[in-house]
């Protein structure tokens, strides 16, 4: 079990980052947003030595970019760290992790690792956690988040949010199945709130729980963002038939919701708790830690058909969160 | 020292006084055993075929599938025949009169005992890939159900040794062999060490499931069950060692809720216990419209057959006898009403929402008590004439509709006299031939499109209330009964409280607010509806709007058309994918009988347009006999794209002429669907 005690939580800035002056491998997420190597520039600026780019390219970010996005997408290749390229597919983690070229780089026990989880999608970042606890057996490591300044609300901020696009497939991210014990327990969902209220909603709605738990994002990035997150999730508040029901951790802490989840399951020990982490990366990663260290913990997403292109605007702050796995 | 979140909680707390509104439950999954006792109203008198008492249920040895659109009260019905809640029944009638028999010969009475079985869309979905092949994942599966049903089996046994109901020596027989069956490798003592060792094989899958993205490991266990191993053998096993379930008529029944959830690959497995089911265990099956992905089993050459192998029942066709739906609609509101302290003086819904619409009194609201006469504007449309001196003659400023009624008239070629005098022989009740045709015309045919008519004529909404409407409303989804009055004591209370609680009534707008809304959210949950989403989005939007240009119709040609019929598609075509999947989701409901698409035509399969999304077309919520659009499968692929013009569709469809007055265009378009002159005899 992760003791609450041990974590770490620096924010990067021109004067300070992590501990850690040296990783073994650094892997991060292609993309064309401008937090897609926020961090690649601030290694660069702090002199920090990567001995491994792990490039993870996804197919679908890919296909269909303009010339000036292409640059931006390819802007890995000018930080002059040594780099391999993993062709990957968003819809499908698990065999991104299962291929020769993942086991080929033979991450394990005595490297140090870093992630950069600002432009991976949630079930990429939670599957590659998995992966480096049980097949690398990593014991400890560094994640990197970029906050975005903002999201991107093409019709408005309340109600018109979609990170996602087409149907939707609500689905066990892989590695995170729980332990439902033929289903008899009481099933009791976890929403993480985001701001996209159809996919919460649907996924309630689909998993009919016994008892559903939203989690709002609290202190926010930006103070409006809680209360956008509560506008739009609006119809599953109606749905939630206690008050009582709706919770708030710190956005930006993901200790914070570790510890939420602690306490949460210390009150329900017998219950089957599924998270749905739609809400914040550094509250997915909470969550994200608590169900590595609970294998009875299921770990649920919407998978679409397809993802916005650009759902976040520019970079905020940027923070080294120093992680055990063990 | 305490952290945030407590802090947060701490301050919660203390906003702890909310209102419990009495519809705030309608997902029957979600119900404490209480509540699905509390809000129980049994379906059995309005389902088709009969099934007779509730006893049957656990008798009848002929499995039974029971389909219904989401929220029809299927997970409702399967719950409540479940041990658990069965016994808590059980229990409080024993607490009622310390005489009734004990809950082991309750059992013995009803004839059989069912236990639920449920397993969500998310874990069904992982028994694939990771280069695993197919026919492993399914050995993987088979063994999962397999120890699912034993855990349920094993759990009520447990309760009901726990609570004294079996007799002690049942252990000395039962546990050794059932230690056996399992291939346990120490035998066990005790039905908790059973337990475990079932938990900890449960969680074997699940762990394997953990593990399989990432490794390239075997399923490994001592044992793996195959197909129907401890489905059928330990009820065999616990009657033979059970002396309490000793009876050869005693059924368990399996109650497996959600199969459309399951694959077809696991449907033959779950097809083939149904068919070859064993004396003492029979099924009862609960899934959407369409959900039976496959009739085949697992043996190639055998398939489920309707009757022979199992009885079919369609929740949503209850609507058919709407007057009993009505009271089974009534019923589940009153249990809800007084199971709330607020509302215990207020337990009567027809109360509460009024019993149905008063049209007269919205018409003469909408017109400011008449003040208003727009809508004598459509006689325009008449050549040379006198708007101001026919209006003069055919007005009735106390009731706007019955203006309505004589503009039609005149607009069809009646004389302004002659409308006259039917007016005031039907209000005067003179009887006669032009006064039955008049009355028959208003009450029986255009009132309701008329009002449709006059609001859109303002550039109003007709509102969508009272009992009667919402019963149409929910389409025979009781669920949507229940959300249709969850939304409008929600809005009600925190808008008109004081009308709520101490007179114990809703106002016709707040009710309105609430059906609009949940059209709207139902329509949204359209597109997230999987591989078919964007596609019958469109096509529920381009339905809904082919509807409502028959509402706007100044003419009248079609009153309330929401009907279609479907020309032969072919069978595994795009267009009928989308029927059934629209079918599946209740967006489109089949009619239980075959229907006549046109007077004279050929009896067809008829389809209504699910009349919960009716407030956002503004059109219709009940379902009369009229014309019936026929779709082609062409119509239908058209109407799946956000292009298709239903104005297109209706000039060529229509023999009689529709037309839409110009000035009454909500969205600022005109168009006529025919140019030539109205032909004013076409009607009568």
């Amino acid at each position: 079990m992760i003791q609450q005690q041990i974590f770490h939580m620096t924010e990067i800035n021109k004067t300070q980052f992590c501990e850690e002056r040296e990783f073994d491998f650094l892997m991060i997420a292609a993309g064309s947003d401008r937090r897609a190597y926020e961090i690649l520039r601030k290694c660069k600026q702090h002199e920090i030595s990567i001995k491994k780019l792990i490039v993870f390219d996804f197919n679908e970010r890919r296909k269909g970019l303009e010339k000036k996005a292409i640059k931006e997408y390819k802007e890995f290749e000018s930080f002059g760290y040594d780099f391999s390229l993993i062709d990957c597919s968003i819809m499908d983690p698990a065999s991104c992790l299962r291929s020769q070229e993942i086991s080929a780089l033979g991450i394990s026990s005595t490297n140090t690792v870093a992630l950069d989880i600002s432009c991976f999608t949630k079930p990429y970042f939670f599957s590659i956690l998995k992966y480096l606890k049980e097949k690398a057996e990593i014991g400890k490591m560094n994640i990197f988040y970029t906050e975005p300044i903002s999201y991107v609300f093409s019709k408005g901020i309340y109600t018109h949010y979609h990170s996602t696009k087409g149907f939707l497939h609500y689905m066990e991210i892989p590695g995170y199945p729980g332990l439902s014990r033929g289903g008899t327990r009481k099933k009791i969902l976890l929403i993480l709130l985001g701001f996209d209220g159809e996919l919460s909603a649907g996924l309630d709605e689909d998993i009919s729980p016994n008892e559903t738990i939203a989690i709002n994002g609290f202190p926010a990035y930006s103070p409006i963002f809680k209360d956008i997150s509560l506008m739009n999730n609006e119809q599953l508040l109606l749905n939630i038939p206690r008050h009582q029901n709706l919770k708030y951790v710190p956005a930006n802490n993901p200790f914070e919701m570790f510890n939420f989840l602690e306490a949460f399951k210390n009150n329900y020990p017998e219950s089957f708790l599924n998270i749905a982490p739609l809400g914040p990366k550094p509250m997915a990663l909470g969550a994200c830690l608590y169900a590595l260290s609970d294998a009875s913990t299921r770990i649920l997403y919407p998978f679409p058909q397809k993802y916005e292109n650009k759902i976040s605007d520019r970079c905020a702050n940027s923070w080294s969160y120093s992680i055990p796995l063990k | 020292m305490k952290g945030f979140s407590e802090d947060i909680e701490e301050a919660q707390s203390h906003d702890s006084e909310r209102f419990e509104n009495p519809f705030s439950e309608y997902n029957a999954k979600r119900m404490s055993i209480g509540q699905i006792i509390d809000y129980w109203c049994s379906p059995f008198s309005i389902l088709k075929p009969k099934i007779g008492d509730e006893k049957r249920i656990f008798k009848e040895k002929q499995p039974m599938l029971f389909m219904g659109g989401r929220g029809s009260g299927k997970t409702m019905f399967l719950r409540y025949f479940s041990y658990e809640v069965q016994r808590d029944m059980m229990l409080r009638k024993m607490t009622n009169n310390p005489s009734e028999k004990s809950i082991i010969d309750q059992f013995k009475e009803n004839g059989g005992l069912g236990l639920y079985l449920t397993m969500d869309s998310p874990s069904l979905e992982t028994y694939k890939g990771c280069d695993i092949p197919d026919a492993q994942w399914n050995h993987i599966f088979i063994h999962d159900f397999e120890l699912h049903v034993c855990k349920l089996y094993l759990d009520m046994i447990s309760d009901l040794f726990s609570r004294g109901q079996l007799n002690k020596k049942f252990e000395l027989k039962f546990i050794p062999r059932f230690s056996r069956m399992l291939g346990m490798k120490k035998e066990a003592s005790t039905l908790e060490e059973i337990k475990a060792h079932i938990d900890e094989e449960l969680d074997s899958v699940s762990n394997y499931r953990g593990r399989a993205p990432f490794s390239n490991e075997k399923f490994n266990r001592d044992r793996i069950f195959e197909a129907q191993y401890l489905t059928y053998g330990i009820p065999e096993l616990i009657k033979s060692t059970i002396d309490e379930f000793r009876s050869d008529d005693f059924n368990f029944v399996l109650l497996i809720d959600e199969y459309e959830n399951y694959s077809e690959e696991k449907q033959k497995y779950i097809n083939t216990l149904i068919k070859f089911h064993r004396q003492g265990i029979s099924f009862r099956v609960g899934m959407r419209l369409e959900g039976l992905h496959t009739r085949a089993t697992i043996n190639s050459s055998e398939f489920l057959k309707e009757n022979r192998d199992y009885t079919s029942y369609v929740f949503d066709d209850i609507i058919d006898n709407q007057r009993e739906y009505q009271r089974l609609l009534s019923k589940i509101a009153r249990n809800r009403l007084r199971s709330v302290p607020l509302f215990k003086n207020h337990s009567d819904i027809v109360d509460i929402l009024g019993k149905e619409e008063n049209l007269e009194e919205e018409a003469l609201e909408l017109t400011k008590n008449g003040k208003e006469t727009r809508h004598f504007s459509l006689l325009k449309v008449v050549p040379n004439i006198d708007v101001k001196g026919t209006q003069k003659v055919i007005e009735n400023s106390k009731n706007p509709l019955l203006e309505m009624m004589n503009i039609l008239w005149i607009i069809r070629g009646r004389n302004k006299e002659i409308v006259k005098k039917a007016m005031n022989d039907y209000l005067t009740k003179r009887k006669n031939d032009l006064s039955n045709k008049y009355k028959s015309d208003f009450i029986n045919k255009y009132k309701l499109s008329l009002m449709f008519l006059l609001a859109s004529q303002y550039r109003k909404r007709k509102r969508y209330y009272s009992f009667n409407t919402f019963s149409y409303l929910s389409s025979g989804i009781i669920g949507h009964f229940i959300e249709l009055c969850r939304r409008s004591f929600e809005i009600a209370y925190y808008e008109s409280r004081e009308h709520l609680i101490i007179d114990g009534k809703i106002n016709s707008s707040l009710q309105d607010r609430a059906a609009r809304e949940m059209a709207r959210t139902e329509i949204d949950m359209i597109i997230p509806i999987k591989d078919y989403g964007d596609r019958l989005n469109n096509f529920t939007k381009n339905l809904g709007h082919l509807f409502r240009l028959y509402h706007e119709d100044y003419l009248l040609s079609y009153p309330e058309t929401n009907q279609f019929s479907i020309e032969s598609i072919p069978p595994a075509s795009s267009s009928k994918n989308i029927i059934e999947k629209a079918i599946e989701w209740s967006i489109i409901q089949k009619k239980s009988r075959l229907q006549q698409s046109s007077i004279g035509g050929k009896r067809d399969e008829v389809y209504t347009l699910s009349r919960i999304y009716s407030p956002n077309f503004d059109i219709t919520y009940r379902t009369r006999g009229g014309i019936i659009e026929r779709l082609t499968a062409a119509d239908i692929e058209g109407m799946c794209k956000p292009t298709w013009k239903p104005e297109t569709r209706l000039k060529k469809s229509r023999e009689k002429s529709m037309r839409k007055h110009p000035e009454s265009t909500r969205r600022g378009k005109h168009y006529d669907y025919v140019k030539d002159t109205v032909n004013l005899d076409h009607f009568f």
